[in-house]
C-alpha cells in the first residue's frame, strides 16, 4: 500500500492506494469523492474523465496516480468556486446539457483550450475538443457556448 | 445560488423518498431526506413555507429534459413561478405511481410527455384548486374568487394577496379536489416555452448525481466477467491469480442467475464469474487475472452471416394481421389489388453505447440464513421490473425492495432491463450482504473483442428484417386526405410504437415477419423498416409522403401505458 499526495482542487490529500499505478480517475471518485469526473472508457478515447494536471487537459482514466504527485489537479468541482466560471455560465445559458454525463469532460477540455487561447477559432474549438464525445449529440451547442464564453472574456478585458 | 437551491431543495423533501445531493465530495451522497419537507399537494408537487415548489420526477431522467419538461407542465396548472421551481428525484413506489392515474415509472418509447402530458396537468391544476380554496377559507370567501397568478393567490375584489408559501401547510389539509379544473390552453404562458434544464447548473458543476456516482459506507466494488457468447455456459473458473491481487476479496460464479428471464419483458442475463474488491481497480485486475473456460453453447459459431440468413427467412413469414389500423381485413384485401410493390430491410445488431456505462449499486441485508431487504440504487427506465425480477430472486415481497431512482448517462432502451440490477443484487449478496457497486467497463458493452460482431447479448440493440408487401388497390376510392396505403403487423416483433404516427386509410397491406433482437424491440428500426415501405407506397401513389397526424392520446389510451422501449 503506497501512500500518495495529491493537490486536488487547492487542497492537499494523502490518500492511500493498494496499486500506485491506479489510474487518477478512480481516486478521484471512490477515494476523494469527487464523482463529477466520469468514467466512460477507460482508455482514453471519449473524454469523459478529463481534467486539468498542471493547467493541461488529460484524460484521468489513463494517467497513474503515482505520476501526478506534486503536480496541481484539477477537477469540474474545481474550476470554480461556485459552478460559475464562464464556461459553465455558458453552458447553462445555451442549454447544452441533455443526459450531461459527458460534459464536465467537454467543460474542462474547453476551459484549457480558453485557459491557452482566449480568442479561439473555430478550427480551434474543432481542434480542442474533438477527442471528446457526446452521444445526445450536443456538438453545436458545446461549440456555441465556447464561442459565447470566450467573447464574454474579451468583452471583460476591453 | 440556483444551484444551492436545488441541492438545498433535495435535501429538504420529506417521507424519505428523496435523495440528497451533498456538495462536497467524500460525503454519502444519497440520504434519507428529512421529515421537514413541505406540504404536499398531491403526490406530484410539494410547496415549502418559503415558496419553494418541489416536483417530483418519478420517471427516469437519461436526457430527454423530461425533469423539466413535466416539470414544466405541472407548474403550468399550478400557476408557479418557474424560479421557484425545483426538482426531486424519488424512489420507485409502485403502490403509489404504478398505476394508471399517475402514470407508473416506466420511461421509454420517447413517449413521457405526451403520456404524462394529462397527468401532470392534472396534479398541477389539482395543487391550484387546493391553494384557492386555502385562501378563499383564510378570507372567508368563496373559492370561485379566489384565483392564483404568478405563485400566488389572489381576491381581486378586497385586493388580497396570499402567496403559495404561506398557503401550502393550509391547503395541504384539505381534500384532494374531485373536480379537477384545467386552464383553457390560450392561457398557458409556460407550456410551450423553451426553458433551460433544471438539472443544468447540477450538471456544468458536476454535482448531479448518476447511479455510476453513488457512494456508501464499506462499499465494494464488482465488475464481471461474462460469457463472449449469449446462451454459453460457464465450464469452469480459477480464480487463485485474483484472489492475489491486494483488495480482491471474493471470486464467484454468477451461473444460478444466467439464462432466460421474464417479467413482462424477456431479456437474459450472461453465465459469469463475479470478482468483488475493495476498489474498482482491483476488481478489474482481479478479473483480467482469472483463468476461465467458458462451454459457448448453441451460438458458438453464429455470426453475421447466419444472422442475416435466419432473419431473411424469418421475414417471408407472414405475420398475424392486427387490425391495428387500416383496415383489419387488409390481408385479405390483397387479392385484388393491381400491382404489388415488394422491399426487404435487414439491419445488423446495434449497440446502445450509453455514455454512462451500465452499473447498479446494491446492498441486500440479512444474515447467513436470510435475507431482509435490499436496496438498490441505479438509472433504470424500468424499476417495477427491477422489483419484479429481485422479488423472485431473493424471495422478498415488493415493499423489501427500495429502489433509489437516479438520473442516467443516456438509456436507450438499454436501461429498460433489469439484468444488471439483478447481477448487482445477486452479487451483494454473495459477497456477505455488503453494499457493492457492480459496474461493466466499458468493453463489456460490445462483448468480447473476438466475439464483438457476434453479439446477441443483452447489449444489442436492434436486429431486425422485414418484408414489406404493399398493395396498390384496383380502384382509387380515397380522398386527398386520406393518402392510400396500409399494412398490417404480425404480433411477432410487432410495435405499437412504429405505428403510432400514421394514419393511413383502408387499402392493401404489406406483411412482414420480423425479429429483433432477443433483448431488444428494435424499437428504432421497427419504425423505419414500417415507414420506409409506405414512403415507397406514397411515391408509387403519386403522392409526395406518407400524412403523418399528431399521435393522438385517445390512441394512446386505448394502447395503455405498457412497455414501450
Amino acid at each position: 500500500v503506497a501512500q500518495i499526495r495529491l493537490s486536488v482542487n487547492g487542497r492537499s490529500h494523502a490518500v492511500e492506494v493498494a496499486d500506485p499505478e491506479t489510474p487518477l480517475l478512480w481516486v478521484l471518485r471512490d477515494v476523494l469523492g469527487l464523482t463529477g469526473t466520469k468514467y466512460g472508457c477507460g482508455v482514453a478515447q471519449c473524454g469523459a474523465c478529463t481534467i486539468h494536471v498542471s493547467g493541461r487537459a488529460v484524460r484521468s482514466c489513463v494517467v497513474a496516480v503515482s505520476s501526478v504527485v506534486g503536480q496541481p489537479i484539477t477537477t469540474i468541482e474545481g474550476l470554480s468556486p461556485r459552478g460559475d466560471h464562464p464556461l459553465q455560465r455558458a453552458w447553462i445559458a445555451e442549454d447544452v446539457a441533455q443526459c450531461g454525463y459527458c460534459q464536465a469532460g467537454q467543460i474542462m477540455s474547453a476551459a484549457a483550450l480558453l485557459a491557452e487561447r482566449p480568442n479561439p477559432s473555430d478550427e480551434d474549438i474543432t481542434r480542442a475538443m474533438s477527442r471528446n464525445l457526446c452521444r445526445c449529440g450536443t456538438y453545436p451547442r458545446i461549440r456555441e457556448a465556447i464561442r459565447k464564453a470566450a467573447a464574454e472574456g474579451r468583452g471583460s478585458a476591453s | 445560488m440556483k444551484r444551492r437551491r436545488f441541492l438545498h431543495a433535495a435535501t429538504l423533501a420529506a417521507t424519505g423518498l428523496v435523495l440528497g445531493f451533498h456538495a462536497q465530495g467524500g460525503d454519502v451522497v444519497v440520504s434519507k431526506a428529512a421529515a421537514d419537507g413541505g406540504a404536499p399537494l398531491g403526490d406530484f408537487l410539494r410547496i415549502t413555507p418559503d415558496g419553494t415548489v418541489l416536483f417530483r420526477l418519478v420517471k427516469h431522467e437519461m436526457g430527454q429534459g423530461i425533469a423539466t419538461s413535466l416539470a414544466q407542465i405541472a407548474c403550468e396548472e399550478l400557476c408557479a413561478d418557474w424560479t421557484k421551481v425545483e426538482i426531486e428525484l424519488s424512489d420507485a413506489d409502485l403502490e403509489r405511481f404504478q398505476n394508471a392515474a399517475h402514470g407508473g415509472h416506466e420511461t421509454g418509447g420517447s413517449a413521457t410527455v405526451a403520456t404524462q402530458y394529462d397527468v401532470m396537468r392534472k396534479a398541477g391544476a389539482l395543487a391550484r384548486q387546493m391553494l384557492e380554496s386555502a385562501a378563499a377559507k383564510v378570507w372567508g370567501v368563496s373559492p370561485d374568487q379566489c384565483w392564483a397568478e404568478n405563485h400566488r393567490v389572489v381576491h381581486r375584489r378586497s385586493s388580497r394577496a396570499l402567496m403559495f408559501g404561506e398557503l401550502a401547510t393550509a391547503a395541504a389539509q384539505l381534500p384532494i379536489p374531485a373536480q379537477v379544473q384545467l386552464k383553457p390552453e390560450r392561457a398557458f404562458t409556460l407550456i410551450g416555452q423553451p426553458k433551460v434544464g433544471k438539472l443544468s447548473p447540477a450538471i456544468v458543476s458536476g454535482r448531479l448525481k448518476y447511479g455510476i456516482d453513488v457512494q456508501l459506507p464499506g462499499m465494494l466494488y464488482a465488475v464481471i466477467a461474462r460469457c463472449p457468447v449469449f446462451e454459453g455456459k460457464l465450464a469452469r473458473f480459477d480464480a487463485a491469480e485474483a484472489l492475489k491481487i491486494p483488495g480482491v476479496k471474493h471470486v464467484f460464479s454468477t451461473e444460478p442467475i444466467a439464462g432466460p428471464r421474464s417479467a413482462g419483458f424477456p431479456h437474459d442475463i450472461r453465465a459469469g464469474v463475479a470478482v468483488v474488491a475493495n476498489s474498482f481497480w482491483a476488481a478489474k485486475r482481479g478479473r483480467q487475472a482469472l483463468k476461465i473456460e467458458w462451454h459457448e453453447g448453441p451460438n458458438a459459431r453464429y455470426d453475421t452471416e447466419h444472422f442475416e440468413r435466419w432473419a431473411r427467412e424469418r421475414a417471408t413469414r407472414r405475420g398475424d394481421p392486427t387490425g391495428y389500423v387500416g383496415n383489419p381485413n387488409a390481408i385479405a384485401d390483397m387479392g385484388s389489388v393491381r400491382k404489388t410493390l415488394h422491399a426487404s430491410y435487414v439491419y445488423p445488431h446495434q449497440l446502445h453505447s450509453c455514455m454512462e456505462p451500465l452499473n447498479c449499486t446494491a446492498h441486500v441485508r440479512g444474515d447467513d440464513v436470510r435475507v431482509n431487504d435490499c436496496e438498490i440504487w441505479c438509472g433504470s427506465q424500468a424499476p417495477n421490473l427491477i422489483i419484479a425480477e429481485i422479488g423472485k430472486l431473493l424471495g422478498l415481497p415488493p415493499a423489501a425492495i427500495r429502489v433509489h431512482l437516479m438520473p442516467s448517462g443516456g438509456g436507450f432502451g438499454r436501461r429498460y432491463y433489469p439484468d444488471f440490477a439483478v447481477e448487482a443484487a445477486y452479487v451483494s449478496m454473495q459477497a456477505g450482504r455488503q453494499p457493492v457497486k457492480m459496474l461493466w467497463t466499458r468493453e463489456d458493452d460490445p462483448g468480447d473483442r473476438r466475439r464483438a460482431r457476434l453479439r446477441l447479448g443483452p447489449s444489442s440493440l436492434n436486429s431486425f428484417a422485414t418484408n414489406a408487401r404493399s398493395g396498390i388497390p384496383n380502384a382509387d376510392t380515397s380522398t386527398r386526405r386520406q393518402p392510400r396505403g396500409a399494412y398490417s403487423t404480425g404480433r411477432d416483433g410487432g410495435w405499437r410504437g412504429a405505428r403510432r404516427p400514421y394514419q393511413l386509410g383502408p387499402l392493401a397491406p404489406w406483411r412482414r415477419g420480423a425479429q429483433p433482437s432477443r433483448q431488444g424491440r428494435g424499437a428504432l428500426l421497427v419504425c423505419e423498416g414500417e415507414a420506409r415501405p409506405q414512403n415507397l407506397l406514397a411515391r408509387h401513389l403519386g403522392s409526395e409522403r406518407t400524412h403523418r397526424t399528431p399521435r393522438t392520446r385517445a390512441r394512446q389510451r386505448a394502447t395503455g401505458s405498457g412497455l414501450s422501449a
